[in-house]
């Protein structure tokens, strides 16, 4: 308790294995907690588009000051609009 | 030309470099020392500042320093001689201080400027440092400008208004007449520590019932018609530089919670909290509405420790009067150094207003390389993500309910991680900020944490109709939404967008 936020990759490391954090992403690379668990990047990238809840986003709803579930009634994740976008 | 703003005196030591006018990089010592609010002088952030910015100590025009030992020696004096008994710890604590504060720097001064050209330097006033920096770093043109801390030399507020590259003060409340001052009691009550934790005491207000002490409360500080700040001092002992509390405080109040971090809650510390919260609030938003109404002004810029309350904060969004108000990512000490550096750029040397501090993420930052070389040397199972796929596989993570932590691009500076630096977790799962508080930041189970939502979203999740890009504005969750983000509503429903 009362660490400054980390400035420096070391402090990110250190920081990362001294707490609960799952996964360290520093820069353009993704280290996991115990080794082999971590994913292939194209399959974790499967999951993220497979498992989310359907990306239905009606474009007009987005407008609409009244918020709106998708068509399942399941919330949309902020990112999936983004990996939506992407993939 | 090239100013280097330094802040070291009170907490938050922190330095920056702006040239030409141009913020290019600040950087607060703690997180180069890892000690929390250090009030050591900054000298490894002044190096790392000169190296980010290529600059060599000669080639600084300036020092800007956010205080001015001498001011106000005078009337300390004579507060000095009127306290009696009290007068030798004020006197030694206030000489010991003011000792320290110059020689810090001397001693750095001369180390650093051996021969050669020698940079000017200009000592800042405290609160002139925190309102007027802020207003020419701000997107206004005119504002209406109030600070509010703790203390600085003496004075503890800054009443005025700014317009172009001039700024006037109404008035200024002296010590021991401080908002941020009293409200360091009830921090100390609840069992945190004063001048750091003010934010947990804001945090723990919700859970209290503030009637219970709010009459007395009132009492003990407030507003006057002529927006300058009352307060009882009887029932504190800061004015002589001893404890917080008074016997009174503990009389009227009852037994302070401990000061560990697991130490119970008592009905009465969560009270205590509510009723200084409610009326901390009802005093900023009086100042705001007499200034508002005195200044016509459509805006307001806010600075100071206290202004870090972002629920007081969000409440002078939606009642002051004001449309928006402008607030440093670093309202605290630490944007001093950029404020004392923009005082001297355009009040002292008179150049143009052109650049708005909207930017966090002023830092260092670190490339792929170097990270790639530091996993390898510690001999981490490491993927190389393209940035195409960065995102995606993170959100997917995210999404699975693993917790991240999320390191990119230039650091932020502030004392809130506002996405270069930060735990990232799903929302959407009902025990992840439980899960957080106790696996990850090993901390107080009642604290909330703070939603991030692309600012086109913001309506749809949030009752907030101001961009708050610095996490200073605390807003309600659309009640519809609760259930649907569980990590993000704090107890009374708000959140810390």
């Amino acid at each position: 308790m009362g660490e400054p936020i980390v400035e420096s990759p070391q402090d990110a490391i250190r920081c990362f294995f001294s707490t609960g954090l799952d996964y360290l992403v520093l820069g353009n690379y993704i280290v996991g907690k115990q080794p082999g668990i971590l994913p292939d990047a194209p399959a974790v990238r499967a999951f993220a588009t497979s498992r989310s809840p359907p990306i239905s986003i009606d474009r007009e709803a987005v407008e609409d000051p009244v918020p709106v579930l998708a068509a399942d009634n399941q919330p949309c994740l902020l990112q999936d609009r983004e990996v939506a976008g992407r993939s | 030309m090239n100013i280097l703003g330094i802040n070291y005196i009170y907490h938050d030591s922190t330095a920056c470099v702006v040239k030409d006018g141009k913020l290019v990089v600040s950087l607060e010592e703690e997180r180069l020392n890892r000690e929390k609010h250090t009030y050591a002088f900054p000298k490894q952030a002044i190096e790392r500042c000169l190296e980010i910015a290529g600059l060599t100590a000669e080639e600084i025009d300036h020092i800007a320093i956010s205080f001015r030992p001498d001011l106000e020696r005078p009337r300390k004096i004579v507060y000095a001689l009127k306290l009696g008994p009290k007068t030798r710890t004020f006197s030694s604590k206030e000489l010991g201080f003011a000792l320290f504060a110059t020689r810090a720097f001397r001693l750095w001064f001369d180390a650093t400027f051996t021969k050669g050209k020698k940079p000017k330097v200009h000592f800042v006033p405290h609160h002139l440092s925190h309102a007027a920096g802020s207003f020419f770093v701000s997107p206004y043109e005119s504002a209406a400008l109030l600070s509010l801390d703790g203390w600085g030399e003496w004075a503890t507020t800054f009443k005025g208004v700014g317009r172009g590259t001039t700024v006037e003060c109404f008035a200024q409340d002296l010590f021991p007449y401080s908002l941020g001052a009293v409200y360091e009691a009830p921090t100390d009550f609840c069992g945190f520590r004063t001048s750091y934790d003010e934010g947990k005491t804001m945090g723990l207000a919700p859970l209290g019932n503030p009637d219970t002490f709010s009459g007395i409360v009132e009492k003990i500080f407030w507003i006057n018609e002529d927006m300058s700040v009352g307060v009882d001092l009887s029932y504190f002992d800061f004015q002589h530089y001893g404890p917080r509390c008074s016997k009174k405080f503990y009389e009227t109040f009852g037994q302070p919670r401990q000061k560990t971090w697991n130490a119970r809650f008592e009905q009465h510390h969560l009270d205590v909290a509510a009723a200084f919260q409610k009326q901390l609030e009802e005093c900023v938003l009086k100042i705001a509405r007499q200034l508002h109404e005195r200044t016509q002004e459509d805006y307001l810029v806010i600075s100071g420790g206290v202004t870090l309350n972002s629920v007081a904060n969000g409440r002078l969004v939606r009642e002051s009067g004001f449309e928006d108000l402008y607030v440093m990512p670093a309202a605290g000490d630490n944007g001093t150094a950029i404020g004392a550096a923009y005082y001297v750029y355009n009040s002292i040397l008179g150049q143009p207003r052109t650049f708005v501090h909207d930017d966090p993420y002023v830092g260092t930052e670190y490339a792929n390389d170097t990270i790639q070389k530091l996993l390898e040397e510690c001999k981490l199972e490491h993927h190389y993500l393209p940035d195409d796929q960065l995102e995606a596989v993170t959100a997917g993570l995210l999404q699975s309910g693993q917790i991240v932590g999320w390191f990119q691009g230039r650091m932020e500076i502030g004392p809130r991680a506002l996405g270069n630096r930060s735990i990232l977790a799903n929302p959407t799962l009902p025990d992840m900020k439980d899960r957080i508080n106790a696996e990850v930041k090993h901390r107080e189970a009642f604290r909330p944490f703070a939603p991030s939502c692309p600012i086109e979203d913001t309506p749809q999740y949030f009752e907030q109709h101001v961009a708050d890009p610095f996490m200073l504005k605390v807003c309600r969750v659309r009640p519809e939404r609760q259930a649907v983000i569980p990590a993000v509503p704090h107890v009374d429903g708000t959140a810390r967008l």
